[in-house]
């Protein structure tokens, strides 16, 4: 069993290669910047990550759904910080022996990830008045 | 005691900052006190915080996980990964 993890800074390239020899099915997923958020035009996403605990959570996930799934094969990344609208801040490959355990996976991995795994999300508004980030108070600070 | 306590995304927005400093009067401290504190420290937080976790040194812990000044202490709420 096969399984990569990967936290990319902006937008992800186009998929390298990933062929896993014994598969009778493939599948990948890809997450791309919607437009709008809230009926609102949105310029991008800022995604924040909090190292080193997202990766090991990203990991930790990715090998229980190929354990769980019996997949031949789990291959995932995700974007960190500024992605533009229509770019790809997620990627989910799957490789299994049949099909059914492989949508399964894909869908199992997704809802998961959006619970357990420290990633966060932030609207980049088209318009200046929306916030985009918080200040930082190194000595802490009650707002 | 006092600790310090990481936020992120929508959460740092709702609070109005990344990082804060809390006393917590328990003689040894849990992570469900530092949930009744951060209540009252930064109201804005108080409708996510049920449906948040806590991580300690970078591990998710339950409620009852005893906390000490020189733990990493992060809130991890509203993620949305994906």
């Amino acid at each position: 069993m096969q399984v990569d993890v990967e936290l990319h800074p902006g937008p992800l390239p186009p998929a390298p290669p990933w062929h896993i020899d014994t598969a009778g099915a493939a599948i990948r997923f890809e997450g791309v910047v919607r437009p709008t958020e809230q009926g609102q035009p949105l310029v991008a996403l800022d995604y924040q990550q909090y190292p080193p605990m997202t990766e090991r959570e990203l990991r930790r996930l990715a090998e229980q759904i190929a354990q769980q799934h019996g997949l031949l094969g789990l291959r995932v990344a995700h974007s960190h910080g500024r992605v533009p609208v229509g770019k790809v801040s997620f990627r989910l490959d799957v490789a299994s022996k049949h099909r059914a355990e492989g949508l399964a996976a894909m869908d199992a991995f997704i809802n998961r990830l959006k619970r357990e795994v420290p990633l966060w999300k932030l609207p980049v508004y088209a318009t200046a008045s929306a916030p985009t980030s918080a200040p930082t108070h190194p000595e802490g600070a009650t707002p | 005691m006092q600790v310090t306590v990481k936020l992120f995304g929508p959460q740092a927005q709702l609070a109005g900052c990344e990082t804060l400093t809390l006393t917590l009067d328990a003689p040894q401290p849990t992570c469900g006190d530092l949930r009744i504190a951060l209540a009252d420290a930064a109201p804005p937080l108080a409708p996510s915080l049920p449906a948040s976790r806590f991580a300690v040194n970078h591990e998710y812990v339950p409620d009852d996980q005893r906390i000490s000044t020189d733990d990493e202490l992060a809130l991890i709420g509203m993620i949305s990964g994906g």
